[in-house]
């Protein structure tokens, strides 16, 4: 080991001591130093190296993963199509049709090529007496632009076209994009179309029997503004039949009352609730020696259903009344054949409380809408909102 | 001498760098089928331990004599996109029914939880099980029958999917997504977060699943799992079903608060795996873990004062009611159920004239 005295006039303020091995030119804190950069160097390879292969080993492990996933659900997929068609089969064979119906539409839709899924379809709707009009009972989506989310105007030239198709929900999800993004932008014209949306697919709601979904949608219209008439008469409608609703099967007299006022209307099935609450109820007036009054629920309840085992009891309410108000006591009614309730041929005596053509006060202190509803609604609703709106209602009375 | 220690060193170094390259790689074999794993295993719709099945009509038929009829059920929920409103329809099962082989169960909780993006809020709305109601496709039930019928009829979208449809005709808020949380897994899931804070408003008992009962007062605890399940079923307090409903609503609140807390972070992370088990395994649900994820993000961003909660409760909003086979049910009553929809529902909602933001709004609901 040498030591080299440092140069005095150049390094006169340092106290480092320099040394170098023999025949070793660098200093040693320049060696020292490199050998620290080489060392950080090679830290830093290895962690590169740690990095990249737990990348690579998370990337591959999630992709591979995915791939897994995906071929275990295709397969739990086909399982499910096939049980589902299986049980359609089944209950075609038992005649339910309308649940056969529901599951050869759901194998249809998860698998439109399920071999003979499409067939058994049609062979359920004929059987149901509805028509087989397309080969694929899965509708073919409406091609439709695709939204423009370039620029907040393409946004809103989207959305007004799907108002101008009548596509609410996509012109509702469009118009809410641009209100999360900028509240501000076209503020009223946003509004307008939205409340529009909103009234027309609240509408449709109600006319596709969602009842409540509608009231929904049509409540959130009306946070825009009120509602048109039309609009409002179809919601207290609903909201009266919903109210009828909540009786059946707890109190059949409120529900008779109620849904006679409806079936008035002839909406949304209520005559067969009607119906059916009209047998309940004469069950239980028969029960409470009124037979006169069971007659004549059961008179008006077969009108518009026929359920089984019915038909005895309500014959013999029928004879006991016709006996009690018979003009001479002695006479005896003996039905023979098949008796047609539906068209009495004697005069009953009425019940006491048979439903009025509108709703009471009673409905409404119990919790019932306080809305009057219209007893025929109009079915020709229009946009009131903006010129571009318009409703084509599928709604078809019963 | 000097060239042996060098080429020594030089062999050991090479020792090194090869072991531990090894094991990097081997660890890499590792993390990539952990990672495999786990990602292949979440499906999305987790626990299902009703197996395809023929169904079982003498099941239901025995006690509603009905046959389904016309069901409405989608087989598959809207994607996301991130900025419309989204409601979830959590349901509580015991599935010790299912086990004990008394049938598909009933579910023993509805609630149903809503978060709008835009205007940052949130609500939640408990569902009386005893709710007089028409199921899709059946006769008039409780509405906790409505899981049972669907998975007992095997229907399109099982007992979710049939429940689903049974509160969206009540309640008239679209309904996206379900989750059915099976009794142990939350319990699991509360124990892995450390437990929860519950300030305890009225001395009671509580009996936690194969434990003994516990008498708490009214005073704050910190609940264990079984505990905070326990809470969250006592039934036999003030208030019966409703109260309950509203301790049920109190431990969502106390997870979530737990959850947010600024020491959970670490916790979660490093128990993430169990967590995400814990879900995959045990909460039946169609949401893809992407929405989970994302919903959780969003939840997390949503001010504890801006969440409504509500419960369909007498006595205004339904009536009690006994039928002729002396079962006792609750007749709904429409317009008081819309006016608590429209306060929790629609006047939170981004689809009105203008959002208020709840910085500028303030207050608390």
């Amino acid at each position: 080991m040498t030591n080299i005295q440092p140069d005095e006039t150049t390094r006169a303020s340092r106290t480092v001591q320099t040394e170098t091995r023999a025949g070793d030119t660098q200093p040693i804190a320049a060696r020292k130093k490199r050998k620290v950069r080489s060392t950080r160097f090679w830290i830093g390879v290895f962690l590169g190296l740690i990095i990249a292969v737990f990348a690579v080993a998370i990337g591959t492990g999630y992709a591979r993963g995915l791939r897994l996933r995906e071929q275990s659900q295709a397969q739990t997929e086909a399982q499910i199509v096939q049980q589902q068609f299986d049980l359609g089969l089944e209950e075609y064979l038992a005649g339910n049709f309308e649940l056969a119906r529901q599951r050869f539409e759901y194998v249809l839709s998860l698998d439109p090529e399920f071999p003979e899924a499409n067939a058994f379809l049609g062979q359920t709707l004929a059987a149901m007496n509805q028509p087989t009009p397309t080969p694929s009972p899965i509708a073919s989506p409406t091609p439709t632009e695709t939204p423009d989310f370039s620029s907040f105007e393409g946004t809103f030239g989207s959305a007004q076209a799907a108002v101008g198709r009548g596509d609410w929900a996509t012109a509702i999800d469009l118009l809410l994009r641009l209100r999360g993004e900028d509240p501000d932008f076209r503020l009223v014209e946003v509004n307008q179309l939205m409340a529009a949306s909103l009234r027309n697919r609240g509408m449709d709601k109600l006319f596709a029997g969602d009842l409540e979904q509608g009231i929904y949608d049509l409540t959130l219209a009306e946070r825009f503004g009120p509602l048109d008439a039309q609009a409002q008469s179809w919601r207290g409608s609903a909201a009266f039949f919903i109210f009828a609703n909540s009786f059946f099967g707890l109190d059949w007299q409120l529900a008779t009352t109620n849904f006679g006022q409806i079936c008035q209307a002839n909406i949304w099935g209520a005559c067969t609730k009607y119906g059916l609450a009209a047998i309940e109820y004469a069950a239980l007036l028969a029960e409470d020696d009124q037979p006169c009054e069971a007659a004549f629920y059961y008179g008006e309840g077969l009108a518009y259903v026929s359920p089984g085992g019915v038909g005895p009891t309500a014959t013999e309410a029928y004879n006991l009344c016709a006996t009690a108000t018979a003009p001479t006591p002695t006479a005896t009614i003996t039905p023979t054949g098949t008796l047609d309730l539906s068209t009495p041929t004697a005069t009953l005596p009425g019940p006491s409380n048979t439903p009025t053509p509108t709703p009471t006060a009673s409905a409404t202190s119990s919790g019932g809408p306080t809305n009057t509803p219209t007893d025929t609604p109009t079915i020709t609703p229009t946009a009131t909102v903006t010129p571009t709106a318009t409703v084509t209602p599928t709604f078809t009375p019963e | 001498m000097k060239n042996d220690s060098k080429s020594f060193a030089n062999w050991s170094i090479g020792c090194l760098t090869a072991a531990f390259a090894v094991s990097v790689l081997v660890a890499g074999v590792l993390v990539h089928i952990v990672v495999r794993d786990l990602t292949a295993t979440y499906t999305g719709v987790g626990l299902n331990p009703f197996q395809p099945r023929a169904a079982d009509s003498t099941e239901a038929a025995g006690e509603i004599g009905a046959t389904p009829t016309l069901i409405r059920l989608d087989s598959a929920p809207e994607p996301w996109d991130g900025t419309s409103r989204v409601t979830l329809l959590i349901m509580g099962i015991d599935y010790r029914d299912w086990i004990a082989g008394e049938g598909a169960p009933r579910s023993d909780t509805m609630m149903l939880v809503s978060v709008d993006p835009i205007t940052l809020k949130a609500s939640m709305l408990s569902i009386p099980r005893d709710l007089w109601v028409e199921i899709p496709g059946f006769t008039y039930n409780r509405i906790n029958t409505a899981y049972m019928l669907g998975e007992a009829y095997n229907l399109p979208g099982g007992g979710p999917g049939l429940a689903m449809q049974a509160v969206e005709d009540l309640i008239g808020v679209p309904i996206h997504y379900y989750a059915v949380v099976d009794f142990y897994t939350f319990e699991r899931l509360v124990d892995e977060i450390g437990g929860i804070d519950i300030l305890v408003k009225e001395p009671m008992w509580i009996s936690p699943i194969d434990s003994d009962s516990i008498w708490v007062e009214a005073k704050p605890y910190r609940f264990n799992g079984a505990e905070a399940l326990a809470y969250a079923r006592v039934r036999y307090v003030g208030g019966g079903d409703f109260g309950r409903a509203q301790r049920q609503q109190q431990v969502i609140l106390a997870i979530m608060d737990r959850v947010v807390g600024a020491d959970m972070l670490p916790t979660l992370i490093n128990r993430a795996p169990v967590i995400y088990q814990e879900v995959s395994s045990g909460v039946r649900t169609n949401l893809t873990l992407e929405q989970m994820i994302s919903l959780a993000a969003l939840a997390l961003k949503i001010p504890s004062d801006q969440v409504q909660s509500g419960v369909i409760s007498p006595p205004s909003m339904v009536g009690f009611h006994t039928r002729p086979d002396g079962a006792q049910v609750l007749r709904f009553v429409p317009d008081q159920i819309r006016e608590l929809r429209n306060r929790l529902f629609v006047e939170t909602s981004a689809l009105g004239p203008e959002i208020v933001s709840p910085s500028v709004e303030g207050g608390s609901p």
